[in-house]
């Protein structure tokens, strides 16, 4: 399998390279293929990177250099064993010099799928369309070898779906990577029923040498992490009804319980700022397509409508989107009344932190040894508090649990397990639905 | 032979990774801001500040900051220097030890009586990574650096460590390299311009303990058996009896200079044994010989420990323990500031930080505050000799001065 692997090395391409999950998955790959230990023998590898825009295209020369700098400056013992032999290349720098130079002589970019005519392997990175990634596949499947194998990055649209419209003869894969793909350890992997057994053994073997976590979840639109994502996000949105408050007051304060009593890295209003309002939006309507269920609510539509998207900024600032952002940091909650953002310092600061954290927060628990014991005494707490506050906490905990469960109903994956694991490796929460610290709140009234 | 005195010795903060005031991402203090804050410091503690000669040590401020000429720089903050002697000296890491020597040597030969004798060192103008490529310059490059580790020195130092492992006992020397990393960071703590000042570890010991991992960095070495990058200066008065009445100085301001020696190993060879520092045995026993003195009459030590294990080596080499004993005499505290041999009271090259020019300056202007009671880190020393030792490349330029009050 590893020489089939190595094999299919050498000649791999990417699809939408230029783009945000592109760049790391090509960024990935590039370091898998000119891994210290391998590199001798894969001199002569290709990377193809295609993308429609020369602009992106440049960029991301620029960028996969300069992480290949990082890299090589952090595994600086290891190339400098590649090139023992050679005894004009003494220090590090010019080392390292000719290790980039190396390195970046493998890639070949271009807006032409047409130069991916020897490719073994093919990541595919673009919008998440169905009939846009069925247009380039029908196109690839003419111009690659037939034993090429295809790894769609689709967080959303089934597998089997593109499949059948390309008529890929299976030969395709899921693997979901999470954002920024170079640093974030987890990939979903999404197989069917007809994924060949070839495919699904190379894919284990290939996550192996990325250095990544793998968790298997099973053909259903939105897979694990976007199933749990956005039916917890609309569940949260649609909780902004049962508050007694104004819509950026009930915004700012659900934020807040998400982020400090449930500790995660950030509240879900301030993650659907930074996955992006279309994108979410688009995901909703991928899922609304395969599942019998609501994944609609007219308050993200009527932002985006105003214009209103998130996501980020070329240089990786934050966009507003339910919240206003100076310098990253909160600064404003969205009015769409006066269509205008509603400085924090205007809006009522509830004691959530005293009351209900007993001082602690996600960061300090991500950095703790003994996290589960700290967490069971912080749900221990909030069980035993009965203020406002803990009570949305508690339903929103209750519901956190529901989405884990139905996605195993709903037959998404068959373990809590692997819910779990997608929600701490993928969205860095500190626990996922089953752990036995929370299932007290599935009792909350 | 007339009577040799440093005075007005001074430092200006060691900086680098430790520091809170330390961001890379920012613009730095350059050269001439160290060079400024250690000579002005020097300078404020003479009556009459009018110099004969000028020294500056420094090792690579070529590659580091693309400077040379740098004793064009002496009349700029030492204005009696304007038309008179001023050199630079390079001895690697042991520059600052050569510059007090040459300085001595010019003092004894009746041609100057007050000599500014300052060095520095600019080091975090690069990372660390590229800054080993610069100072694998005190080894044998063309030679040595191909086959070195990355980070080079402390892949030389990790070899000798190996080696003394073997003879000593693995368990015994990695409690007294720990036990020198302990003393060094509480001696630093007690030095407002070291770069561990800021240092607030509650488990020194415990974490130097640590087990060297080669995956990560060198076979025999851990992180904290290592001094750091660094960036800073320091100045000191030498001169003759003569040299004080002139510069306005009290005698009980000064220190006595009775013993120096520098000696040169040769780069192209190897260490005849990686377990002992020859060099440096030589030049120390030389310099006691000059003051007529042993090891036994040594009451405070400074000694160049860019590694922990270089300290113990430095130790036996001096005479101040038996081959193979360092390890347990440090441990037991023996070179703590309540111990038998005080050593490295402001933290040394450990704990104060290492800008390699600098270093056998600061070294020496330790010693004289120590011996006239001004030092921050004061220690009662119990014998009236002190030595120290400047050490450049792998035990190659060496130089070893030997001190004492002058009341």
């Amino acid at each position: 399998m590893t020489e089939d692997l190595n094999k299919r090395l050498k000649n791999v391409a990417v699809i939408g390279a230029g783009g945000k999950m592109g760049r790391g998955i090509s960024l990935v790959l590039l370091k898998t293929i000119i891994a210290p230990a391998t590199f001798t023998s894969m001199k002569d590898a290709r990377l193809i990177l295609i993308d429609n825009s020369l602009e992106s295209l440049s960029t991301l020369r620029v960028y996969l250099k300069t992480q290949l700098l990082k890299f090589a400056e952090r595994n600086i013992n290891q190339i400098r064993e590649i090139y023992r032999e050679d005894l004009k290349l003494i220090d590090n720098s010019e080392i390292i010099d000719r290790y980039i130079e190396d390195g970046m002589s493998i890639i070949q970019t271009s807006t032409d799928v047409g130069c991916c005519q020897n490719s073994l392997m093919i990541f595919e990175a673009i919008f998440e369309s169905l009939d846009l990634k069925t247009s380039i596949y029908r196109r690839l499947k003419n111009i690659v070898p037939k034993e090429c194998y295809f790894f769609s990055n689709t967080s959303s649209i089934p597998i089997s779906e593109i499949d059948n419209q390309a008529e890929l003869d299976h030969r395709i894969i899921g693997f979901h990577f999470y954002n920024p793909p170079a640093i974030q350890k987890l990939v979903e992997v999404i197989s069917t029923a007809k994924t060949p057994k070839n495919l699904l053994s190379l894919s284990d073997v290939l996550i192996g040498s990325f250095g990544k976590i793998k968790v298997p979840s099973n053909d259903i639109a939105g897979f694990i992490g976007n199933g749990h994502f956005i039916r917890e996000g609309l569940s949260i949105i649609k909780h902004l009804n049962d508050l007694p408050y104004q819509q950026d007051q009930g915004i700012y304060h659900l934020n807040q319980i998400v982020a400090n009593v449930m500790l995660r890295p950030m509240g879900m209003f301030q993650l659907i700022d930074y996955v992006g309002l279309d994108v979410f939006s688009m995901i909703c309507k991928t899922m609304q397509i395969y599942i019998d269920e609501n994944f609609s609510h007219s308050l993200i539509e009527e932002l985006i409508n105003n214009g209103i998207k998130g996501g980020q900024f070329g240089n990786g600032s934050q966009k507003d989107g339910f919240f206003k952002y100076d310098k990253g940091k909160i600064a404003g909650v969205i009015n769409l009344k006066k269509k205008s953002y509603t400085p924090i310092e205007e809006l009522k600061e509830f004691d959530i932190e005293d009351e209900l954290c007993g001082g602690t927060s996600w960061k300090e628990l991500s950095r703790s040894r003994d996290t589960s014991v700290k967490l069971t005494e912080h749900f221990n707490n909030l069980q035993n508090n009965n203020s406002a506050a803990a009570k949305t906490a508690k339903s929103l905990l209750k519901q956190y649990i529901q989405i884990g469960q139905d996605l195993i109903k709903g037959r998404v994956t068959d373990d809590i397990v692997n819910v779990d694991s997608v929600l701490k490796n993928g969205f860095y929460h500190l626990y996922g639905p089953g752990a036995d610290f929370i299932q007290s709140f599935q009792e909350v009234k | 032979m007339k009577k040799i005195y440093a005075a007005a010795g001074n430092s200006s903060i060691f900086m680098g990774p430790g520091r809170k005031e330390f961001n890379p991402k920012k613009e730095m203090p350059t050269f001439e801001h160290y060079l400024k804050e250690a000579i002005d410091g020097t300078l404020a503690q003479i009556p009459n500040p009018d110099f004969d000669e000028g020294y500056i040590s420094n090792f690579m401020a070529g590659p580091f900051i693309r400077q040379g000429n740098l004793a064009g720089f002496l009349p700029e903050y030492v204005p009696s220097l304007l038309h008179k002697p001023c050199y630079r000296l390079e001895g690697a890491c042991g520059s600052g030890g050569l510059a007090l020597t040459s300085a001595i040597k010019s003092l004894l030969s009746g041609l100057a009586d007050k000599i500014m004798v300052c060095g520095f060192e600019i080091q975090n103008t690069v990372k660390a990574l590229y800054g080993a490529d610069i100072l694998s310059g005190a080894a044998y490059h063309s030679k040595e650096r191909k086959n070195g580790h990355a980070y080079f020195f402390p892949g030389l130092f990790s070899d000798r460590a190996g080696a003394y492992y073997k003879e000593a006992g693995y368990d015994v020397a990695r409690k007294g390299m720990a036990r020198w990393y302990e003393n060094s960071i509480l001696n630093a703590r007690e030095s407002s311009k070291a770069q561990e000042y800021h240092n607030c570890n509650s488990e020194l010991f415990e974490a130097a303990m640590a087990k060297p991992n080669p995956a990560r960095f060198v076979e025999h070495l851990n992180f904290f058996d290592c001094s750091k990058v660094s960036d800073g200066a320091a100045s000191v008065v030498l001169c003759t009896e003569e040299g004080i009445k002139k510069l306005g100085l009290k005698m009980e301001d000064c220190i006595e200079i009775c013993g120096f020696y520098s000696s040169e190993g040769n780069i192209t060879k190897s260490p005849e044994r990686l377990d002992k520092l020859k060099n440096t045995a030589i030049c120390a026993h030389n310099a006691l010989g000059m003051a007529s003195i042993s090891s036994k009459d040594l009451g405070l030590l400074e000694v160049h420990d860019c590694f922990s294990i270089t300290g113990l080596l430095a130790l036996e080499a001096i005479g101040a323990c038996e081959p193979h004993q360092a390890g347990e005499f440090v441990y037991n505290g023996e070179t703590s500031k309540i111990g038998s041999l005080p050593t490295n009271l402001s933290g040394g090259l450990c704990g104060f930080g290492h800008p390699t020019g600098a270093t056998g300056i600061r070294q020496l202007s330790d010693l004289q505050k120590q011996f006239c009671g001004t030092a921050e880190n004061q220690a009662k020393v119990k014998k009236e000799y002190g030595l120290m030792i400047s050490m450049g490349g792998n035990d190659i330029s060496v130089s070893a001065l030997c001190v004492k009050p002058t009341i």
